[in-house]
Parts: C-alpha cells; sequence; structure tokens
C-alpha cells in the first residue's frame, strides 16, 4: 500500500467516524425524544408498559441505526481524499492522484507522483479533525427530558380520565350496594305483607341481573326503577280490583248516614263509626250493642228492648236503604248522555242495569260507539256499585234479623243477626286493611323507585350551603277521576278579504306574450355603459373597441330616429282614408 | 519510496511558465496595473481562445493587445469596426488581374486583414451584425470561405476585440453567437491612484518602452497543446459542469436567483473554456492536475457574456456577475459535500 493510499484510508477512516458521531447524536436526538413521549403516554394513561426495556430498546435502535447510517453515507476514497486535500489546502493534488493511479499518460503519472510526494510530508491525522457534532445540543436536551419525563412519579400525571374510571367504578360499586339494599327492602316487604302474598315471586325477580353487564350508575338505577315500576304496576293493578272499588264505595254510601241525634240512642255510636268508615270501632260497637241486649234481657227490662230494637231497626232501615241506591240508575244515565250516547241507547243500558246483567251492559255500551276501554271502565264502575249495595244490604238484613229477633224475644236469632252483622264489619275491616296495605306498598315502591330515578351521576363530594330541599310526602296516590270530555264544532266567524301579496313564486314555464314594460332606452343605456366598462378595463381587444363604440353609437342614433319618427307621426292628424283608386 | 515527476513533463511545464512570465513582463513594461486583464488575455493566447474586451475609453484596452501583439512574435492586424464596415473589408475580396506578360486577365482573392495571427477587432459593437458575423468563421474554424473556396488561417489565431459600454448609440449589440465564441470577456475597470501616477509618469515623460518579442507562434501553438494534457479529476469536471449547468434556468442544479433572473444560461463552449483556463492555471501554479480553485478562478470571465439576464434581473439592477458569483457560492465543490 502506498502512502497515498495509507493517508487516503486513514482520512476515510477518520471522516467516517465524524460522521457517525454526527448521526449518533441525531439518532439519540430522535430516541430521546421517542422515549419522552412514551413515557408521557404511559404516565397519562397509566399503560402497563415497560419503560425500562423500551428505554434500552430505544438505546440500543439509535446506536445501531447510527452505524448503519454512517455506513451508508461513508465516504468514498475520493471523497476523502477531496476533504484531505481541502483540509490541507492541497488543490485536489491527493485526489486527482488517487484518480490517476495505474494510467500510462506522463502527466497523470507526473500527478500521481506529485500526490506520492505530498503524502509523504502531511497527515490525515493532523488536517481531518473530529468535529463537535451539530446535534450534540439537542441530543443532551432530548436525553434530560426523557430523564425527566422518566423520573416524574407516575401519580402526577395520572390522568383525568384514569380518575374519572376510577371514580365510576366506585360510583358502580355504591349504586349497586344501594340497589341491592333498597330491593331488599321491598321484598322484605312483600314477604311480611299478606296481601301481597302473589307477588312473591316477582320479588324474587327483583335481584336477580339483567342481560349484558351495566358500567353506569344511571343504567343501574333505570334498570332497578324498571323492575320495581314494573311490580308497582301490578300492585296497582290488584288495588283496582272491584272489591276494593266496592268497598270504597260502601264507605261512600256510609257517609250519608244519620246518626241519632240523642245520645240515649245506643245505636248513635254505631251509626257515627259506620258514617266514619271506621269498621273497628263499628265491630266494637255492635258488641258492645250484643252486651246490652244481653244486660236488658236478662234485667228484663222489655221496654228498653224494644226500645233498642227499634234504634236497630232504624238502622238497619238506613242501610238497606243506601244499599238500594236509587240515583245509581239516575248517575249512570247521565254520564252515558254527557258521553254523547243516544237516549234510545241510554235505556237500552238502564234496562240491561235492572236486569244485573253486567256482560250486556258491556256489550250494549260498546255497540253505542263508547270505546272499549270507557264501556269497561263503566261496567266495571256498575259492579263496585252492585257489590257495594250487595255489603249494605247485607249488614242492613243482619241488623234487622238481630232487631226482629229482639223484639219477639228470641235470643239466639238476635245473636245470631249481631253475629253476622259482626262478621260483615269483620270483611269490610279486612278489606280496608287489604287496601291501606297495598296502598302503602304503591307509596313504599313509588319512593323507591323515586329515590333511584332522582340520583344523578355528580363527581361533586363538597358540602352544600343550603338549608336543605323540599320535603318529601307520604301520602298514598290520588284517586284517578276520569275527566268528562267533549268536543263540539263551531264555526269561527273569520272574514277572509283580498290583501296584498305577501310571497310569490317565480317558475319556469311557457312564456306570456304582453307589452314589455321596461323602456327600451333603459337597456340600451345598460348595454353601453356594460360596453364601455369593458373597454376602459381592457377585457375587449384594442382591435375591436371601435367597432363596438361605433355599434353602440348607431344603435343610439336609429333609435332616437326611430322615436323622432314615431313622435311625429302620433302628433300628425290622422289621414284621412283614401279611397282605392283601382 | 515515493516515485519522481518525468523530467520532460516537468521542464515543458516550467518552460511555458518561464514563456508566460516573460510576455507578462513585457506588457508590463507598458501597461500599468490591470494585471487581471492582462492574465486574462494570456490565458486566452494560450489556450487558443478568443478574448472581448469591455471598457470605457482611454483604459489602455487597445495599448494592451498592440503591446501584446509586439510581445509575440506573430503577425498583428488591427480593424476598427464603423458602421459602414462591409465584410468584405475584414475578409478580403476578389479583384481582376492582369498579368503584365501576357496581358492575361484573371481573378484574384486579395486577402483582407482578417488573415494575421492576432487581430484587434477595435470597438467590434460598432459594426453591423453582417459584418461581425463574418468574424465567426474565422473565430471557430480559424478558416475563411469566400466566393467558394476555403482559406485556412495561420496559427496560431487570436481575437481580441473591445468594445464601449457608453454610447450605445449607432451601436450593434454582438448577437449571442458571435459573443459564445469569445472565451473570455474582461471587463477593464478605472486605474488605481498609484497606477494613474504611474501612467502619467510614463506617458508624460518620454518613456518609450521597447517591447520584445519573446515568444514565437510555434511556441505559442506549443503551449496550447501542452495546456490541453493537463489532467482534470472527474469530481473537478463535475464540478465545473455542475457550475455551468446551474446557470440554466428550471435546470437540475439551477439556484433560486438562476430561476429568477436568468433568461438563457451558458452553453457546453462554457465548460470547455472553463476547463481549458483551469489547466493553464494549474500548470501555472505548478501543478498537473486542476483544482476547484482553478475553475472558480476562470469562471467569471468566462461565464459572464454567456449568461442572459431576464427582464426581472434586469429591471431589479442585478448583475450578471452577481448571479454568477452566487452560482459559485451555492454549488458545492466535493470537498464541501463531504464537509
Amino acid at each position: 500500500m502506498t502512502h497515498l493510499e495509507k493517508q487516503i484510508r486513514s482520512a476515510q477512516r477518520r471522516l467516517g467516524i465524524d460522521r457517525w458521531l454526527s448521526c449518533i447524536t441525531r439518532s439519540i436526538t430522535v430516541g430521546g425524544v421517542l422515549f419522552a413521549v412514551t413515557v408521557l403516554v404511559q404516565r397519562l394513561f397509566d399503560l402497563p408498559i415497560p419503560l425500562l426495556v423500551i428505554g434500552s430498546g430505544i438505546a440500543g435502535t439509535s446506536v445501531i441505526a447510527s452505524l448503519i447510517w454512517a455506513i451508508v453515507l461513508r465516504d468514498d476514497a475520493v471523497g476523502a481524499a477531496a476533504a484531505l486535500d481541502a483540509a490541507a489546502g492541497l488543490k485536489e493534488r491527493l485526489s486527482t492522484g488517487h484518480y490517476c493511479v495505474g494510467a500510462d499518460d506522463p502527466f497523470a503519472k507526473a500527478v500521481v507522483a506529485d500526490a506520492e510526494q505530498l503524502s509523504l510530508s502531511i497527515s490525515a491525522r493532523q488536517h481531518i479533525r473530529f468535529h463537535v457534532p451539530k446535534a450534540l445540543a439537542a441530543s443532551v436536551g432530548s436525553i434530560i427530558l426523557a430523564a425527566l419525563m422518566f423520573l416524574i412519579t407516575p401519580g402526577l400525571l395520572k390522568s383525568t380520565e384514569a380518575k374519572e374510571t376510577a371514580d365510576l367504578e366506585d360510583s358502580v360499586r355504591e349504586t349497586k350496594v344501594a340497589v341491592k339494599r333498597k330491593m331488599e327492602e321491598i321484598r322484605d316487604l312483600i314477604d311480611t305483607t299478606p296481601v301481597l302474598e302473589d307477588f312473591k315471586d316477582d320479588a324474587k325477580r327483583l335481584n336477580t341481573k339483567s342481560g349484558g353487564s351495566l358500567t353506569r350508575p344511571d343504567d343501574i338505577r333505570h334498570e332497578a326503577a324498571k323492575k320495581i315500576d314494573s311490580l308497582a304496576d301490578a300492585v296497582k293493578k290488584k288495588r283496582g280490583d272491584t272489591k276494593y272499588g266496592a268497598m270504597r264505595e260502601m264507605r261512600k254510601r256510609l257517609r250519608t248516614l244519620k246518626a241519632p241525634p240523642s245520645e240515649k240512642d245506643s245505636t248513635q255510636k254505631l251509626t257515627k263509626a259506620l258514617q266514619q268508615g271506621d269498621f273497628q270501632k263499628a265491630k266494637e260497637e255492635v258488641k258492645a250493642l250484643q252486651e246490652q241486649l244481653a244486660t236488658l234481657k236478662s234485667d228484663k227490662d222489655e221496654e228498653a228492648v224494644k226500645k233498642l230494637s227499634k234504634q236497630v231497626d232504624a238502622l238497619a232501615k238506613q242501610l238497606e236503604k243506601i244499599a238500594a241506591d236509587e240515583k245509581l240508575a239516575e248517575k249512570l244515565a247521565e254520564k252515558l248522555a254527557e258521553a254523547g250516547i243516544k237516549k234510545e241507547d241510554v235505556n237500552r243500558v238502564l234496562e240491561s242495569l235492572k236486569k244485573k246483567d253486567l256482560d250486556q251492559i258491556k256489550k250494549t255500551l260498546e255497540e253505542t260507539g263508547v270505546s272499549k276501554e270507557t264501556a269497561s271502565k263503566l261496567a266495571k264502575q256498575i259492579k263496585q256499585n252492585e257489590q257495594a249495595g250487595g255489603m249494605a244490604k247485607q249488614l242492613a238484613k243482619a241488623m234487622q234479623q238481630s232487631s226482629q229477633a229482639a223484639s219477639s224475644g228470641k235470643m239466639s236469632a238476635e245473636a245470631a243477626g249481631l253475629s253476622e252483622a259482626s262478621d260483615q264489619l269483620s270483611k269490610l275491616e279486612q278489606l280496608e286493611q287489604e287496601m291501606t296495605q297495598l296502598e302503602s306498598t304503591m307509596n313504599t315502591l313509588n319512593q323507591a323507585q323515586e329515590s333511584l330515578s332522582c340520583k344523578g351521576s355528580g363527581k361533586g363530594k363538597g358540602k352544600g350551603r343550603g338549608m336543605g330541599g323540599l320535603g318529601k310526602g307520604r301520602g298514598g296516590l290520588s284517586q284517578q277521576e276520569p275527566t268528562a270530555v267533549s268536543f263540539k264544532t263551531e264555526r269561527g266567524k273569520v272574514q277572509t278579504t283580498k290583501g296584498a301579496i305577501i310571497g310569490q313564486f317565480l317558475i319556469d314555464g311557457e312564456q306570456v306574450k304582453g307589452e314589455v314594460t321596461t323602456d327600451f332606452v333603459e337597456l340600451m343605456g345598460s348595454a353601453e355603459r356594460e360596453a364601455s366598462d369593458r373597454i376602459s378595463r381592457d377585457r375587449i381587444p384594442r382591435q375591436y373597441q371601435k367597432a363596438v363604440k361605433s355599434y353602440f353609437s348607431n344603435v343610439q342614433e336609429s333609435f332616437d330616429k326611430m322615436k323622432r319618427q314615431s313622435k311625429n307621426r302620433d302628433d300628425a292628424p290622422p289621414a284621412p282614408n283614401k279611397p282605392d283608386t283601382d | 519510496m515515493a516515485s519522481q515527476v518525468d523530467p520532460a513533463v516537468a521542464k515543458a511545464a516550467e518552460e511555458l511558465r518561464g514563456k508566460y512570465e516573460a510576455v507578462s513582463a513585457e506588457i508590463g513594461k507598458a501597461i500599468v496595473g490591470h494585471e487581471t486583464i492582462v492574465d486574462g488575455v494570456l490565458t486566452a493566447l494560450f489556450v487558443g481562445g478568443h478574448v472581448l474586451i469591455e471598457g470605457v475609453p482611454g483604459l489602455g484596452k487597445t495599448y494592451l493587445i498592440r503591446t501584446l501583439s509586439q510581445a509575440v512574435d506573430l503577425k498583428f492586424s488591427r480593424i476598427q469596426f464603423t458602421p459602414d464596415l462591409m465584410p468584405a473589408d475584414i475578409i478580403g475580396t476578389t479583384i481582376i488581374s492582369e498579368d503584365p506578360a501576357y496581358g492575361q486577365r484573371s481573378f484574384k482573392f486579395e486577402q483582407g486583414p482578417l488573415f494575421a495571427q492576432i487581430i484587434l477587432a477595435d470597438e467590434i459593437n460598432r459594426a453591423t451584425p453582417k459584418t461581425q458575423s463574418a468574424m465567426l468563421e474565422a473565430m471557430q474554424e480559424h478558416s475563411v470561405t469566400t466566393g467558394g473556396t476555403s482559406y485556412k488561417l495561420q496559427q496560431p489565431f487570436f481575437v481580441m476585440a473591445t468594445q464601449n459600454p457608453i454610447e450605445q448609440e449607432g451601436t450593434y449589440p454582438l448577437p449571442e453567437a458571435q459573443l459564445d465564441r469569445f472565451m473570455f470577456k474582461l471587463v477593464v475597470n478605472y486605474s488605481t491612484k498609484d497606477e494613474l501616477k504611474t501612467i502619467v509618469d510614463r506617458t508624460t515623460a518620454g518613456y518609450k518602452p521597447e517591447i520584445k518579442a519573446v515568444m514565437t507562434g510555434d511556441e505559442i501553438v506549443g503551449t496550447q497543446n501542452l495546456v490541453r494534457r493537463v489532467i482534470m479529476a472527474p469530481h473537478v469536471q463535475d464540478y465545473a459542469i455542475r457550475a455551468t449547468i446551474a446557470t440554466h434556468p428550471g435546470g437540475d442544479y439551477a439556484i433560486d436567483a438562476t430561476n429568477k433572473y436568468v433568461r438563457w444560461g451558458a452553453s457546453p463552449r462554457a465548460a470547455q473554456a472553463i476547463t481549458l483556463a483551469a489547466k493553464l492555471k494549474a500548470l501555472l501554479d505548478g501543478r498537473f492536475n486542476t483544482s476547484f480553485s482553478d475553475v472558480q478562478q476562470v469562471y467569471l470571465p468566462a461565464m459572464r457574456h454567456r449568461v442572459l439576464l431576464n427582464f426581472e434581473g434586469e429591471a431589479e439592477g442585478i448583475s450578471v456577475d452577481d448571479v454568477l458569483r452566487e452560482v459559485l457560492e451555492k454549488t458545492p465543490t466535493m470537498a464541501e459535500a463531504v464537509a
């Protein structure tokens, strides 16, 4: 190997190292930034990323990439020789010498010889020096950035999203617990309430999980509210049973009883209890009456017995009266008339009512054009009335039997009559209790549903400054009374007059023949102005400008001429009709 | 052991340098300053090119060329270009001549002033394009064709034209084809204070320089051949070519200034001129190879008359030299590319 080649190789090596230093600083810069971004992502999203492994991988990749980069960009011998020439100020003697090695031309040989001589006196190490890479500051900066990112504790950069997820999970957990508690309360209520015996299976279904996992508190609450709602519907349906309706009707009718004014009257308290709908008290009063009768009998105070039996009889008659409810047919006829049913149809319904044929009533109502729902409602109401009447009648019968027995001195029959009345009252009391239980259950379910559906998914945990909101009522649901609605067709007193046009459309269509309203002069003026504008803006080529100008001036002239002629014709006296010369 | 340079080659190169210095010294006896111009003129003479010298009147353009013609032993001819000068006035014309012995008449071609070795085309832009074009064949082919006969001109053939940048009225700017045939365009600037003092002293004190012919025509032809043997390595040649192509607007190596201000770039003759001139510079510098610096040294005179600015360049007052300097600055040498 000649000196020249040695020097060139040495230069090539040094240039390669210098280039590698430049490449590695750049790749470290990129790697550092990449690592910093990875750390940032890991910190932000709390991802399970092995940072140390990734860091080591990036560092290794940077070194390998820089080596590959440096090898790819490595200078060839001519490049290295040219760089050495430039560094040593040799004016391309070495690079040309390297090019001429092996040539036969005397000048080429002279060049090689010159290069060889020069290569003895110089050193690549002396002239090709390593430079401080330009990207050094950037690479140091990126390493510092990556280190800082790595050293930041994960908690500092934990994302709000992760926090939100955790909060959501907590919220879901809390909601589930609350919903479960509420459901258990409802189930306990159903288990312990005898009237809700039929709903035990429904209660069991309250805790079953719905299909699909619910991840939001709102969804969980909505799901629970839906279940409670369906249970509440069932309870409501039960509460709407005719026997309870009849009991309500009975109470309503009992309110019309008139208590005897004198306190001496033994039936006063019983009547008042019945008037107030307090069946328990009424039962007690019946018992007291029984005892009173027994005492009077034992004392053989027949006059007092007769008086008492008379008083009981009076009460029995009152009860019989309310059992009959003479106004029932009247009320029904009124309601049907309000619903717009013809009189003859109303009569037909009333006939069926007399026969106590409920199916027939329903059928007749449907035939008269009343909706199925209304017909069912009316039929149900009639049935309730019927049952209420029956209850009152039975009570009246028992009382009457007792009074008759007392007056005739039949002790056993009298006792049986009062016992019968007591049994009737017990039944009514039981129905009342059942209804109270049902209403209480409805209330509980409504409250539970409300408490579930009213909860938002708020995140705030601070204490409010308010003084408390409105309290929750404990009363039952109000009775739903259908409102009588009817429609009346009336003609409005409106007068239509011809007014101003407030809008119009322009449509494509056949052109209508007629007179043009725009003056020709206006059109001419507009066209002329446009042409002159185009001329001034050089939109019309110079060679055509003269022609355009002359065209418009000719049109103007001929139009003026035409106008003058037409004016003269109009002004001139009409010419006498010339007779045909031929 | 490092090999030695061939003594014959070393001697030839040494002789060339000697002759160059001798001619330069002879010119220096008469011409004060203007080293760059003298150097450019001699470079063109030594490589076989022609020179266009531009400068205001009175700067010694004509005197320089006349002095050169005295310093080399060549047949000199001066043509003063005027608007009424005709091609036949410079090429020559065919006349009827009568043989006194036999009284026989025949056509004979009477050679014009172009049939010389050093031509001074003074104020060349004053002649009409037709007359200017009469120089084309002579400059490129070193021959003259008239009346169907071609006449070879004696070697070396060297044209030095002058033109005045002012007084443009009544002048005919040289056609591009004509300009392209000049190897260099040299711009003569004003003399410095010291130079002017010397000029005044010499010309007003009865000083008459004795110019000796120090070089023959054959020697000049010899140097022209020798120069062509200097080695130009591919990477240096590549640089010269890239620097030439960089003047082509829209070309691969065109810089922004080229695309913005240049209408026409340099022809291949420019690259030839740069290469030859760079080779001579290398020899004069004692090297047998050309360098990037040689190319850079001759770039401006070889290119400035071959690049034509566009309207934008003219309107913005940009000179061709400005654009060329920017091209040189932005075209990297191989060493710069490596760094």
